[in-house]
């Protein structure tokens, strides 16, 4: 599912590699990392007390998923590959991976949100 | 149980007024209890008696909203009803036996039809002479407007005139409301109080009237053998010097003692409060009635509307023969008041319950509007609704207007009963008692009061599906949270005077 995700956007690269061994440990890491995210922000702290719950406080959370998505697919891509510097495919998977990370965690702060206490209506 | 409690003139409205603050603040009361107040004067247009009457309707309505009086709900293990508890009802909602007049819902039900002077009431011109000419003995009638007794406009009640009143209120038995009365008290466990003034000129008339009424042999069995009780407010202001009024003040005294040797012999009932007090050294002005007699609150008015409560709250074998009089007594005769002067019985079923309502009070017309975005407002569509849904709206003006003035007005008084300042931060309302706070404590504050909101509006949602009915459980629960971080009080009065 996740080979089919990302070369949607980028293509088959020629390096199999990416197709067998990257996209979908990649896109499970960060589907399970923007779910804690999400977590973490309405079911621990948005439970917890009225600290950490407000819309600019999500945007800070929905910001550290896409960096996260970023980082994690480049540093992933250069282990796997055993490439020095990152190529344009790179970095257009590692651009991709922002996005649905950001995507994950939007869609699990819609379902995530009704546990919550003070965050119940962050972002909306 | 009903208490079908008769206000008599101006004196009974306030003391009806501070009833529905403490009715609203949750003071104790029999589970069963409605209060079904019938305010009787002659001035329709009374400022205290508007101001009444606009008070017990927000009552009703922000009651009706709170809570659903039906068996199931009542049953209901997770509701409290604590504040706007005890349910307050005009007569004219009741089913009354062959009633041939409806009175209206009014709390305030016509007296009589009658419009115009004294004179006219008694149908003077229709006399002969020699009975026209007793009159003129008994009563003044001269044209100088401070004295004239015949030519009295009643409809500003009778200006201290208690030989007016008596004789208006003679006719009370063939009245509309006293017929709807009689017809809608049918119930052996229901009992009647009336509230008077002993000073006055409405509240001295009516009060031996009523009760004379009250026990007459040809009344039904059920009200004869009632259980009855009565406030007797004698003197505790004064007025300011008004050479033009009719009410004059220095009757207050002789009045008084004419009237209590009187009640000595001729009203008898099972139980009768009096109160009264030194009046201070603030003067009321010397207003003879219509809509600009608004007088300041005062802690007599508020104690007298505690001897319903008192009485209210005793049960049926505790009446008797040798028990019937009651005074009321305070730990020390300061001028200004706080928590420490009461006594237990005062401390806990008055004071206890005013403490978490000002705590509400102040939580809603002042946290709230400031924490509309938070989740647990916008859960209870307080941003669309506080504006405009009647429920809010009643709740905001009882509140932020009736109650808020209610307790500024009895603090200014003298005797003044100064224990909130609401203007203050949350920490600092109780004024016996500052809660301390610390660099981890910050006691009550904004951000303790949003995650207890969050907190107790979110467990609310399944027991209470409806915005309003949750609200009311988020204000009884969330003034409980900040009478828990107050902490006990210190009780003691200081030595300090």
């Amino acid at each position: 599912m996740f080979v089919a995700l990302y070369e949607l956007w980028l293509g088959q690269n020629n390096d199999p590699i990416y197709a067998d061994e990257i996209f979908t440990p990649v896109g499970v890491i960060t589907l399970f990392v923007s779910l804690g995210l999400a977590a973490l922000f309405y079911l621990l702290l948005g439970r917890w007390r009225s600290v950490f719950y407000r819309t600019p406080h999500w945007i800070i959370v929905l910001v550290v998923a896409g960096i996260f998505g970023y980082a994690y697919a480049l540093y992933y891509a250069l282990g796997a590959t055993g490439a020095e510097e990152t190529d344009s495919y790179m970095q257009g998977f590692g651009g991709i991976n922002l996005l649905y990370a950001l995507i994950y965690f939007f869609i699990f702060s819609l379902v995530l949100k009704r546990f919550s206490i003070f965050a119940k209506r962050t972002p909306f | 149980m009903k208490i079908f409690l008769f206000g008599i003139g101006g004196t009974g409205a306030r003391v009806l007024r501070s009833l529905t603050m403490l009715l609203a603040a949750g003071a104790r009361t029999p589970a069963d209890l409605t209060i079904i107040p019938i305010l009787l004067d002659m001035d329709m247009q009374n400022g205290d008696t508007e101001r009444a009457l606009r008070l017990v309707e927000l009552y009703r309505a922000i009651r009706r909203t709170a809570y659903k009086d039906t068996s199931a709900s009542q049953g209901s293990q997770t509701e409290r009803r604590t504040f706007f508890g005890t349910p307050v009802q005009p007569l004219g909602t009741l089913q009354a036996e062959n009633a041939q007049e409806k009175i209206g819902d009014s709390v305030l039900p016509k007296l009589t039809e009658h419009e115009g002077t004294f004179e006219e009431f008694l149908s003077v011109s229709s006399m002969d002479d020699i009975d026209r000419e007793l009159l003129k003995l008994l009563y003044d009638n001269s044209a100088r407007p401070t004295s004239a007794e015949l030519k009295l406009n009643l409809s500003v009640g009778f200006k201290g005139n208690p030989n007016i009143g008596s004789v208006v209120f003679n006719a009370l038995e063939d009245s509309a409301v006293y017929k709807y009365f009689t017809g809608a008290f049918n119930d052996q466990t229901d009992r009647i109080f009336v509230i008077s003034s002993i000073f006055g000129g409405t509240g001295s008339a009516g009060f031996p009237q009523l009760v004379k009424l009250l026990q007459h042999p040809s009344q039904k069995i059920q009200i004869r053998n009632a259980k009855k009780g009565a406030v007797t407010v004698m003197p505790y202001f004064a007025l300011e010097e008004n050479s033009e009024s009719a009410i004059d003040q220095n009757r207050f005294l002789s009045k008084t003692k004419a009237a209590l040797s009187y009640y000595q012999t001729q009203v008898n009932l099972d139980a009768l409060y009096y109160i009264g007090d030194r009046p201070g050294s603030k003067l009321y002005p010397n207003v003879e009635g219509g809509s600009r007699q608004t007088n300041n609150a005062h802690i007599v008015e508020m104690l007298a509307a505690a001897a319903i409560l008192d009485f209210a709250n005793k049960p049926d074998g505790e009446f008797s023969e040798a028990k019937r009089y009651y005074e009321y007594g305070l730990k020390r005769n300061d001028r200004v008041l706080d928590l420490p002067h009461f006594y237990d019985q005062t401390y806990n079923n008055l004071l206890e319950p005013l403490i978490r309502f000002v705590y509400a009070t102040k939580f809603f017309t002042d946290f709230v509007p400031a924490n509309l975005g938070e989740a647990f407002a916008k859960n209870l569509k307080l941003s669309q609704d506080l504006r405009t849904n009647t429920f809010y709206t009643s709740l905001e003006n009882f509140m932020n207007h009736h109650f808020k003035s209610w307790l500024h007005e009895m603090a200014q008084n003298d005797r003044g009963f100064h224990p909130f300042d609401l203007p203050n931060d949350f920490n600092t309302i109780v004024r016996s008692k500052p809660i301390e706070t610390g660099f981890f404590d910050k006691g009550i504050s904004e951000k303790f009061l949003r995650d207890q909101a969050g907190k107790i509006e979110n467990n609310l949602q399944a027991a209470f599906p409806q915005p309003e009915m949750r609200f009311m459980q988020l204000l009884i629960e969330m003034a409980e949270r900040c009478r828990e971080k107050l902490g006990p009080l210190n009780r003691q009065l200081s030595d300090a005077v």
